[in-house]
């Protein structure tokens, strides 16, 4: 019985730093400023884009990489797969690797479709006589059996597509690496790239894929790695990473979350509502509208922030109201909200609609992206004191 | 990483650099009526036009003999220029494929190299035709020539893998081989004869202090009959010892920034 190579990958305390080069901007030095800032001001630094990688990953492992946008996933995945040298630590790995980062690349237009089966496929590191045996099956399974000899540039982007898909997947590695799920194509084709890229997924010995979706790592990899700002946070079985993701997402800006939310509705539950009206008082402000979670029921909980100032509760004031219930399609519940959030005098209260967060979910640890305020919703009551005066 | 290490790999795997340097030149004249006979137009332009132009300005030349002489000095030349101006932005070129990690920087390199010897190889026959019917041909010169063009390729490799190293950190270097070709070019002996520049003179200094020329001049001279100054000899000699010592010396320093840079 044949002994099987073994897999594995490593980091240990890899860090990369990257030379950035700046335009340097000059406010207020007028137009000649800023036409000689356009000349000269060329400025390069050195940026530290990832650091303190610690990881390893054995035989079956399946990792994933979460994080926000620009926290470092895709340029994690290239120092894995050797583009990037560490700047400091190092990377260890027995087995093949294929890298599916970039399906399309190496495509050349004045090329047939055959010739850029080898181009591509050889970018990939794979030998003439390794594809020549596969050209068929590749073609095939692009539906492209028939074009072999034309021109790249005759194809529409849908068998492009197809094509980078076939060739990109039509070996198997031992480790695989992803930026995201890869599918593609028309309905027909969608089942069939869905099948093979299962096969390639289950199929490697070790894959590591970044994504946005909490929902595909979950079911895909047994552990995860949270990326913050290149930084690792953790390395930990799936379930322990994806609360640790939940609160590097809770402390996100108001527009990433709501961007989050639309990609991953499961990791904020899908609810929807809307702030129909804000009202300045005296020492609070409060915050009526309505709210239903993902099965268009009661909301448990309302957090209310204006900069340091934040209620969250579950006791709200709930209101019936007859126009949401008929607009959910349901019979009963109290589905509007009334909550104040206590302020000092000191506080400024302009421009609310948008300073303003209100956010609905499970618990207080585990809200939704903010909701929709209505437009011209706020109303400033008349102070007492302006009153007497 | 070390240059010679990964050059020899590079040659095991020839599968991506080679391929992709054939297509680059085959399917590049794929769409044009003439198709790949469009290959030949620049040297026959430079051998009978720019050739027959300026030798009938000069009485008492033989033009069969300046044929020759233009074809040769034009298609090393051509061959040098193009792999050193390519050399300037081969890794931003192929910044994608360097992403993706399954490549070595020498397969570019090598990619680049090829096609312009591609190229290369089809001025051959014209260079051939004019050649043999010059009344220098010597064929007894042709191995010395060839060797001297191994030499050249060899010295390619090397200034090629220092032109792409700073060309990858300095976008600079792109613009100056660029401009520095023509001027090159009205520099070395092609559309003129190195008798015009004799040893001792400032025109013959500055001759030989130009690289081009004697990579032009070790090629062609054996084959035309000629004599290869024994300078020609020291100073390839010099260029490829120390182009092999620096470039091996950059590679090892500085490949691994190479995807940083870009």
């Amino acid at each position: 019985m044949a002994v099987a190579r073994p897999v594995r990958l490593r980091a240990e305390g890899v860090c990369l730093d990257l030379p950035t080069e700046l335009q340097r901007q000059s406010p207020g030095d007028g137009r000649m400023g800023t036409v000689f800032s356009s000349l000269f001001g060329r400025e390069r630094l050195q940026r530290t884009i990832l650091s303190d990688i610690d990881f390893h990953a054995d035989d079956g492992d399946r990792i994933g990489v979460l994080g926000l946008n620009g926290a470092g996933k895709t340029t994690l995945l290239r120092v894995l797969n050797g583009a990037f040298p560490p700047s400091r630590g190092r990377i260890e790995r027995e087995g093949t690797m294929q890298s599916l980062l970039n399906p399309t690349l190496g495509f050349e237009e004045h090329a047939t479709v055959v010739e850029n089966v080898f181009l591509r496929g050889t970018a990939m590191g794979l030998r003439v006589r390794q594809l020549r045996p596969a050209l068929g099956s590749i073609l095939e399974f692009a539906g492209l059996e028939r074009r072999g000899g034309y021109e790249l540039h005759t194809l529409s982007s849908g068998q492009r597509m197809r094509l980078g898909f076939a060739i990109s997947t039509a070996v198997q590695p031992d480790i695989l690496l992803m930026d995201e799920w890869l599918s593609t194509g028309d309905a027909a084709f969608l089942d069939r790239a869905q099948t093979r890229m299962q096969n390639r997924f289950h199929g490697s010995r070790i894959v590591v894929l970044a994504s946005h979706s909490t929902t595909l790592i979950r079911s895909l990899c047994n552990k995860a790695i949270v990326l913050e700002d290149g930084r690792m946070r953790c390395f930990a079985p799936v379930e322990d990473a994806l609360e640790h993701y939940r609160e590097l997402v809770a402390g996100a800006s108001e527009a990433m979350q709501r961007q989050l939310a639309q990609d991953d509705p499961l990791l904020f539950g899908a609810g929807t509502g809307m702030v129909e009206r804000i009202r300045v008082l005296a020492d609070a402000i409060e915050v009526s509208g309505w709210a239903v979670d993902a099965q268009d029921g009661e909301v448990r909980t309302i957090c209310v922030q204006l900069e340091d100032a934040l209620v969250c509760s579950g006791t709200f004031e709930r209101i019936e109201r007859a126009d949401v219930l008929a607009f959910v399609g349901r019979r009963h519940g109290r589905l509007g909200f009334r909550i104040a959030l206590p302020i000092g005098r000191r506080q400024d209260t302009s421009s609310l609609a948008e300073r303003l967060r209100v956010t609905t979910g499970e618990s207080e640890d585990r809200q939704g992206a903010p909701l929709p305020v209505a437009h011209g919703c706020v109303r400033h009551a008349p102070r007492v004191d302006d009153i007497l005066s | 990483m070390r240059l010679v290490e990964d050059l020899a790999a590079s040659a095991r795997q020839p599968d991506h650099w080679l391929y992709a340097a054939w297509l680059d030149t085959a399917s590049r004249y794929r769409r044009h009526r003439l198709g790949w006979l469009w290959m030949f137009v620049p040297t026959a332009l430079y051998i009978w036009g720019v050739g027959g132009f300026l030798g009938s300005m000069q009485p008492g030349l033989s033009l069969v003999r300046f044929f020759a002489h233009i074809a040769i000095g034009f298609a090393v030349f051509r061959l040098a220029t193009t792999v050193l101006t390519d050399a300037a932005t081969v890794f931003t070129s192929h910044r994608a494929y360097i992403y993706d990690g399954s490549l070595r920087l020498t397969d570019f390199l090598l990619r680049s190299l090829a096609k312009s010897l591609f190229y290369f190889m089809f001025t051959l026959p014209l260079v051939a035709v004019v050649v043999v019917q010059s009344p220098d041909f010597s064929p007894a010169g042709i191995p010395v020539s060839l060797a001297a063009l191994a030499l050249v390729v060899a010295n390619l490799v090397f200034l090629g893998t220092l032109v792409a190293l700073v060309g990858a950190r300095l976008p600079d270097l792109d613009e100056f081989m660029g401009n520095a070709t023509l001027a090159l070019f009205l520099l070395t002996p092609i559309v003129w004869l190195p008798d015009a520049a004799p040893a001792g003179t400032l025109r013959g200094a500055l001759m030989r202090a130009n690289p081009f020329h004697h990579l032009v001049e070790s090629v062609r001279a054996p084959v035309l009959g000629g004599t290869v100054e024994a300078a020609t000899w020291v100073f390839l000699g010099v260029l490829t010892v120390a182009g092999m010592a620096l470039a091996t010396f950059g590679y090892r320093k500085f490949a691994r920034e190479v995807p940083l840079w870009l």
